[in-house]
């Protein structure tokens, strides 16, 4: 019997399942080769302490920490009406809130900032929309959402009068 | 004070007899949750659920079978779940480490690093929690009862509720895939 054919056959013996033929090879190579037989030590060594397990000793503060733990459980348990109020109403409204207002911002900025195309149409015709633009511009750049819905606002104003 | 009065008072929510049974039992609950663990602070976090588990559910105790027989179910099933909602965490964090997020990755190295540091060093028995740790959950189960805990297996078969033939067929093959096993260990290492 050589080493692989040992290996292989470890299990078996552990478990009993050679034929005394088998059993009598598997000896006399474990007699023999000392690389086999430490292996076959470590095997069984390791399978000995199925039989005497390390236990975890009595733990004095088990309880006080188990009522520690379900104390704090409880006071989470009470804010729950809490957090669901919170995180599943308010949260989502909040948010809901927040993409509307952005999308109507957005709406009013795509609407209501002057482009070159509409900036070069009015210069062509009166060139006092430069200066009026020039200043509007100005503060649209601070985002101030209110002073464009005046300036379209007073964009409408004035094309109805050149009516 | 019986197990059946104390079951009872626990069952009114009296204290007294809450803390009477979780000392009476807190060191057959927290070995076999570190069979299954074998990590101290988890055994200690999941045993504590197992009591917590019981003093909220006390009522659908029927006194049909022994105590220790429903402690070491809840124990068990407790300990399983633990395992595979760690397993899905180091699946989820080796996600994560091919998108690039470190931070949960490096939580789960140093959990298991404490891991290391938690068990004793000797090679003998980190060859045979390796091993352990490889087997079904049923095998693990059947064999950690009859070894460590050295219930019979009629008394396995009552926690596991399944028959004592198939607990013997369970054991068998578990010390069979151990004897494995634990080769295979030392023959990489
Ligand atoms: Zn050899």
């Amino acid at each position: 019997m050589n080493c692989k054919e040992f290996k292989n056959i470890i299990a078996d013996y552990l478990g009993q399942n050679l034929n005394s033929d088998h059993e009598k090879q598997f000896a006399e190579h474990l007699q023999k080769c000392s690389e086999c037989s430490l292996l076959f030590e470590k095997t069984n060594k390791t399978l000995s302490f199925l039989d005497n397990p390390e236990r975890i000793p009595e733990q004095a503060f088990y309880f006080t920490q188990l009522k520690q733990k379900m104390e704090n459980r409880f006071t989470i348990n009470e804010s729950f009406l809490h957090t669901i109020l919170t995180k599943k109403v308010l949260q989502p409204l909040l948010y809901l809130a927040s993409i509307i207002i952005a999308v109507y911002i957005g709406i009013l900025i795509g609407s209501g900032t002057p482009n070159s195309n509409k900036y070069s149409e009015i210069s062509k015709t009166d060139t006092s929309y430069i200066e009026l633009f020039a200043q509007y511009q100005y503060i649209n750049e601070m985002e101030l959402e209110s002073i464009e819905r005046n300036l379209v606002a007073e964009e409408t104003i004035e094309t109805t009068n050149k009516k | 004070m019986s197990d059946q009065e104390l079951l009872e008072k626990i069952a009114k929510k009296d204290e007294q007899a809450f803390r009477i049974f979780v000392e009476k039992y807190h060191i057959l609950v927290l070995n076999v949750c570190n069979n299954i663990l074998n990590n101290y602070d988890d055994s200690m976090d999941i045993s504590q659920e197992v009591f917590i588990k019981i003093y909220e559910s006390i009522d659908n105790f029927r006194g049909e079978s022994k105590i220790s027989t429903w402690l070491y179910r809840i124990a068990i099933n407790k300990s399983l779940n633990h395992l595979r909602s760690k397993k899905r965490q180091k699946w989820f964090s080796s996600l994560d480490s091919v998108f690039g997020d470190d931070s949960k990755k490096q939580d789960i190295k140093d959990s298991s690093l404490n891991i290391g540091e938690q068990i004793d060093l000797n090679e003998n028995k980190v060859a045979l929690q390796t091993s352990i740790s490889k087997l079904p959950d049923k095998q693990k189960t059947a064999i950690t009862l009859n070894s460590f805990e050295e219930l019979s297996y009629k008394e396995i078969s009552e926690v596991m509720e399944i028959s004592v033939t198939e607990v013997g067929v369970l054991i068998n093959r578990a010390k069979k895939n151990l004897y494995k096993l634990i080769l295979d260990y030392y023959k990489k290492n």
